[in-house]
């Protein structure tokens, strides 16, 4: 096949290593690169390029860390008291699951606040 | 700055619970009627595993609901055997409207223990609820005398979390 001089070999032995290296990034970030991008009012959780879940922060009063079955942390953020959630898997993301926590907390709290807020101004 | 929940909270979320139970879930600032818990965590005594000790965990474990209530009394006053009272019938009621086997309450506090709490506490044997109470200045922990009670110190290892704590962290 023309790979039995050792230069030759050598050439496709050094090209294929950075060549699989490549493709199987370019598979990961397409696939399963989890990112979760979020501010004041809203969150996103994109899987490769797909958006997999996405919310206001308002529509939710409880936040928990919940560990899964291979004790992984991630963050599960209630509509009601042991009501529908949903996840955020952070583990994926390499965040401190308690740090991101108090966060989300905090922006929770300040989205309550401000709604209520604005439930008074209306009534007012 | 860490405090001694956050520091407790960080070693259950590792697992460190697992030979008892495997908590799973972890609220802070927890509020049941007037009653705020710093930290409740829920799970159960099976644990998941893989493999072999999923299979063990199938086989031979129970799977009962249980939970752990830490509350921090810290900058709040001495402890009274009252205010143990009013936390543990909150957890009582936890208890029975989340139709838990057991749960753990540990409560902190920086005021030196009374000879009266911990009495109260060494006396303390309903199945239901173990008690630790530990003084995160001077690492000093008493726990209830009942099953649940003794794992807080045997397989949770309170003290040795707390003795872990570093002075900045104990706050």
């Amino acid at each position: 096949l023309g790979i039995q001089t050792g230069f030759t070999r050598l050439l496709v032995l050094s090209l294929s290593f950075p060549l699989g290296f490549l493709i199987g990034r370019f598979v990961y970030f397409r696939r399963s690169h989890v990112e979760i991008v979020y501010d004041d009012l809203s969150f996103q959780v994109f899987k490769g390029h797909k958006p997999k879940v996405s919310g206001s922060w308002k529509s939710f009063r409880l936040v928990s860390i919940a560990v899964d079955g291979y004790g992984r942390p991630d963050l599960r953020l209630y509509k009601s008291v042991d009501g529908d959630f949903v996840e955020l898997p952070i583990s994926r993301v390499g965040v401190s699951p308690q740090a991101f926590r108090d966060q989300v907390r905090k922006i929770l709290s300040s989205a309550r606040s401000s709604s209520i807020n604005l439930q008074v101004a209306e009534a007012a | 700055m860490k405090s001694a929940v956050d520091v407790i909270e960080r070693e259950l979320i590792r697992g460190r619970a697992r030979w008892v139970a495997d908590l799973t879930e972890f609220f802070r600032d927890y509020k049941v009627m007037d009653t705020t818990f710093n930290l409740y965590a829920r799970g159960k005594t099976r644990n998941k595993g893989l493999f072999l000790s999923r299979f063990f965990a199938s086989t031979v474990l129970p799977n009962y609901a249980v939970s752990l209530l830490c509350a921090d009394e810290s900058g709040r006053g001495a402890l009274t055997t009252e205010k143990i009272r009013q936390r543990a019938d909150v957890v009582f009621r936890i208890i029975s409207e989340e139709n838990l086997r057991w749960a753990w309450l540990i409560i902190l506090t920086d005021f030196r223990l009374t000879p009266t709490v911990v009495s109260f506490i060494e006396r303390y044997d309903r199945r239901e609820l173990g008690i630790g109470i530990a003084n995160v200045s001077s690492r000093q922990a008493v726990f209830s005398n009942n099953q649940v009670g003794r794992s807080i110190r045997s397989r949770l290892g309170l003290e040795k979390l707390l003795g872990g704590l570093t002075h900045g962290e104990a706050n």
